[in-house]
């Protein structure tokens, strides 16, 4: 049963890029990833970590998918810290992804850089493994820049390549995709964020994502999104309460089904929301 | 040679006290401009004769006290409504005292003022003093007036193209460039320039020369050595390189003639060598020239016939060497001018151009013979806020011409038009007219409407052009036609964002093989291109794009489309250094679906790079003010196609997939 699990996966990596599926964050999967000019919870570490620079505030975060498209094997899980400090933003997040024959885990450091309260920049150092059992591992560095911007105080703008230097594993380019995404996100109310971002992988067609996230009353936030290539569409609730906020999210593959995860993310001085908190911090209203 | 620019550079380092006026805000400008001007060439180019153009009014701003209204059009961005703003304002209140004042100019637009900045100025003088003194006292040379503009350049491909490892190219692998230019005052320049191309053997493979004395008394100006002449719209006399149609709808429809200039690029074709002068007598200017100048052909070996005129400038293989200033051509001609009063102007021209070897009569070309005689007459006509012109050019066959009009209804509403007729048998040698084939001037029928209105959301600049090739042409097999309009709206939404959103549609009769018989087919291609740019504070600039391209040719079923995607980051943060990155992404179906991509580049050289295939480019430039006076800048770029085997072709071959550069150069003005 195993090997053919590991003939599985690795024949879908073949088709889809080889590297951990979809960013993590409940949320984030929740608005299908669209999230690149949102980007403010602990998460943003694996997507775009120039926003992290807009949170003021320590923030731990727990993240697990158990059996992605029914598959147990390909079961993953993050975490991320974040630490604001006197010159940036400082964050670590890990991520194991596999099972005892295959398995892929990864840490990355980042700093983001608050510029004038409208403009904040991220850098990224990741360290990615993969390993085989009875072939040993591989292993490489690549780096990420991003950046978000504030058009207005509604409407943000980001930005972000992952794997600059477009590094590989072993001698075949591009085992580690090269990824602009570009996006914009727009609060139509104070707690309405319509979001959209264009992604587009080296070696995929470019795919669109949407993503809305709705705080329907202070305790409760409902989010859906959808994008395409791979068409997929997204939906989760998140329930906040004191310093901690559950999340859950659910999607469905075009071709491969439906996939739930959660998590859990602890707000260290947190007093109001997410929201509200960031708006308080840059001074913006 | 290089160890001597070093050594020069070395001694220089050491007497740069003198101060030098140009900013880097000008730089910026100047840059921005020429984004909007090259972006839409559908072609590769690198092209430094379009920066050196506008180079000469930074070295020579137009004083807009003294300047008529013709003079002031020749500035892009301003139409005839705000340059009589500004002519009215001197008329009424006198003087301008400074550049600042146009900001109290009402009704002038903001974002044609600055960027008018860079290429104007204000004589300290009025107006009348300076004219009389101009004309009782030649001023001679001073040394303590003396200016120098010295850039050296260095290119290098990190990869080695075929040409080299085969050893078919005879040279290095090195690009290198180095000119000197010195101005004395406002009279004197005197040009020294060297070229090298890759794979070149010799360091001075191209070397061009000029001395320049220009407005003493009734000298116009004189050049001796390389030089350029634009008279009219261009049918018979024109600079090697024309702007053509661009996102800016009302500038390069009519072409705003310089008349006699130094020729100070690196281009190696169609320049004039020898000597040239323009004098003004009360209203009228008389111009002669005469040009001695060798030019590459391909010659036939048993006529003698020239078969082609290469105008790439290469000499790196042994054939290209062989075909090196193999044949030249003598040109004399006259031109002169009447100006009855600031606001007309017309002129008539004739020139004689003698081939050392004729040319082989080609079926598309249709030129042959060694002797050609050119006449020309042209005129330009403002009457309030309508402006006429037209060119009429007779090469003792046919006639080609050019009409056209340009009205300001307000100064938020600009409208041109220009009807083209370039019959087939007009064969053009040194013209550079209005068209969809730039450079073409014969075979072409064609009529151009653009406006240009500022509308409560932004400006909107809309153009439309229909043309037809009553004849074939070069790429075509029977006769053919197209059409073309293109809208851009740029606006600003918020402070400090600025948003274009653009759209093109062309359709073009392209030539096919369908069921092994060469054909015209209908070719349709749409663009769509959005693009953000923000200034999150004045030392940043952020700005994305985003370019989708559609391409279709229906009898033959091909459906292509692309997309590009950017995002780009500039820091100007310390005063002395500018910094600019930029990350693409692509991915066409081919290189009829290619986005063009106009990048930041060294200073005078301009990159317009089609993308096409599947992959990333990026790349990083940082430009350092080491002293006052002298400024080191360098660009890394690679070019990266995952799916590809090898890059390029021919000799230029790469048997990679990855394409990268490293230039660096030094400029030093003091």
């Amino acid at each position: 049963m195993k090997i053919l699990v590991l003939f599985a996966l690795v024949s879908i990596q073949f088709t889809y890029p080889l590297y951990a599926q979809y960013n993590p964050g409940a949320r984030q999967i929740a608005m299908s990833n669209s999230d690149v000019a949102l980007s403010n919870d602990v998460f943003a570490v694996f997507n775009n970590p120039s926003g992290l620079a807009q949170m003021n505030w320590r923030e731990v975060g727990v993240y697990y998918s158990p059996a992605p498209f029914g598959i147990s094997e390909m079961a993953n899980g993050y975490i991320a810290y974040h630490e604001p400090t006197v010159f940036g933003s400082l964050s670590i997040g890990g991520m194991t992804y596999g099972f005892d024959l295959f398995r892929e885990s990864k840490i990355k450091l980042s700093y983001a850089y608050n510029y004038l309260n409208k403009f904040f920049g991220g850098v990224s150092i990741n360290y990615h493994n993969y390993s085989i059992q009875n072939y040993g591992s591989q292993g490489a560095f690549y780096l990420d820049i991003g950046g978000l911007t504030y058009l207005t105080n509604e409407f943000k703008l980001g930005f972000i390549v992952h794997n600059l230097n477009r590094a590989s594993l072993a001698n075949v380019d591009d085992q580690i995709p090269t990824v602009i995404n570009l996006g914009v996100s727009y609060d139509l109310m104070d707690v309405l964020s319509v979001n959209m971002a264009l992604e587009k992988d080296i070696s995929f067609k470019p795919s669109i994502q949407f993503g809305i996230d709705y705080e329907l009353i202070e305790y409760l936030s409902l989010r859906t999104g959808f994008s395409n290539q791979p068409s997929r569409y997204s939906a989760g609730i998140g329930i906040n309460y004191s310093i901690f906020s559950l999340d859950y999210a659910f999607f469905t593959h075009q071709d491969l089904g439906l996939t739930h995860q959660t998590g859990v993310i602890i707000s260290f001085g947190k007093e109001m929301s997410r929201t509200k908190m960031i708006k308080k911090y840059l001074g913006l209203n | 040679m290089i160890k001597s620019t070093f050594s020069l550079i070395i001694l220089f380092k050491f007497f740069s006290i003198l101060t030098f006026a140009q900013v880097d805000t000008t730089y910026l400008k100047t840059e921005d401009i020429l984004e909007e001007l090259i972006d839409e060439t559908s072609e590769e180019s690198d092209n430094s004769e379009l920066f050196d153009r506008f180079e000469y009014y930074i070295n020579y701003p137009i004083d807009i006290n003294t300047a008529n209204l013709s003079e002031l059009l020749q500035l892009p961005l301003l139409d005839i409504s705000s340059a009589n703003l500004i002519i009215d304002h001197r008329n009424k209140f006198g003087s301008f005292f400074s550049v600042q004042e146009l900001f109290a100019i009402r009704g002038l637009p903001l974002e044609v003022i600055n960027k008018l900045l860079p290429f104007i100025a204000v004589s300290k003088k009025p107006i009348e003093s300076i004219t009389e003194k101009t004309a009782d006292k030649i001023p001679l040379p001073k040394l303590s007036n003396i200016r120098f503009n010295i850039r050296s350049r260095f290119i290098n491909d990190l990869q080695t193209r075929r040409g080299f490892t085969e050893e078919r190219y005879l040279g290095s692998k090195l690009k290198n460039y180095n000119r000197i230019l010195i101005r004395q005052g406002n009279n004197y320049q005197l040009g020294f320039l060297t070229d090298k191309d890759p794979g070149e053997t010799s360091f001075t493979d191209f070397t061009s020369f000029h001395f320049m004395i220009k407005d003493i008394g009734i000298i116009k100006s004189i050049v001796l050595g390389d030089y350029l002449l634009e008279f009219g719209q261009g049918l018979a006399l024109w600079s090697p390189y024309a702007i053509t149609k661009s996102t800016d709808a009302i500038y390069p429809a009519h072409k705003n003639a310089r008349g006699l200039r130094p020729y100070t690029s690196s281009t190696e074709t169609n320049f004039l060598r020898g000597g040239a002068a323009t004098f003004q007598i009360d209203k009228f200017f008389f111009t002669a020239f005469y040009s001695q100048n060798k030019f590459d052909a391909n010659i036939e070996s048993e006529s003698g016939f020239i078969t082609s005129r290469p105008v790439d400038g290469f000499h790196r293989t042994e054939s290209e060497l062989l075909r090196k200033y193999s044949a030249e051509e003598k040109i004399l001609g006259g031109v002169i001018q009447y100006q009855p009063i600031s606001l007309m102007n017309m002129g008539f021209l004739a020139y004689n151009v003698n081939l050392s070897r004729p040319l082989l009569a080609s079926s598309t070309l249709g030129m042959s013979g060694n002797n050609f005689n050119y006449l020309s007459f042209f005129y330009e006509a403002i009457y309030k806020n309508i402006k006429f012109v037209g060119e009429f050019a007779y090469d003792m066959t046919s006639v080609a011409s050019v009409n056209g009009l340009q009205f300001s209804l307000t100064r938020n509403f600009s409208f041109v038009t220009a009807f083209r007729n370039y019959p087939r048998n007009y064969s053009n040698f040194l013209g550079s007219g209005f068209g969809e084939r730039a450079g073409a001037t014969n075979n072409e029928i064609g009529f151009y409407t653009g406006f240009r209105w500022r509308i409560p959301l932004g400006l909107l600049n809309v153009y439309y052009d229909q043309f037809k090739f009553p004849y074939r042409t070069f790429t075509n097999v029977s006769p053919s036609e197209g059409d073309e309009i293109l809208t851009e709206l740029v606006s600003k939404p918020f402070t400090n964002t600025e948003t274009k959103i653009r759209f093109k549609y062309e359709n073009k009769d392209v030539s096919q093989t369908i069921d092994d018989l060469r054909q015209v087919t209908k070719r349709l291609r749409q663009s769509v291109r959005i693009d953000i740019a923000h200034h999150p504070s004045r030392t940043i600039r952020l700005r994305s794009r985003v370019e989708y391209n559609y391409f279709r040719i229906s009898e033959s079923n091909i459906m292509e489309d692309g997309l590009l995607v950017f995002q780009d980051i500039r820091f100007n943060g310390l005063s002395d250094l500018v910094v600019y990155g930029r990350f693409i992404i692509f991915y066409t179906d081919s290189f009829n679906s290619a986005v063009y991509e106009y990048e930041n580049d060294l200073t005078g050289v301009m990159t317009n790079l089609p993308m096409y295939g599947e992959g990333l480019r990026w790349y990083f430039i940082a430009r350092y003010k080491v002293l006052k006076s002298f400024t080191i800048s360098l660009k890394y770029s690679e070019t990266y196609k995952p799916k590809e085997d090898f890059l390029s072709s021919g000799n230029n071959l790469i048997p990679n997939n990855l394409d990268n550069r490293i230039s660096f150069q030094i400029d030093m003005n003091f």
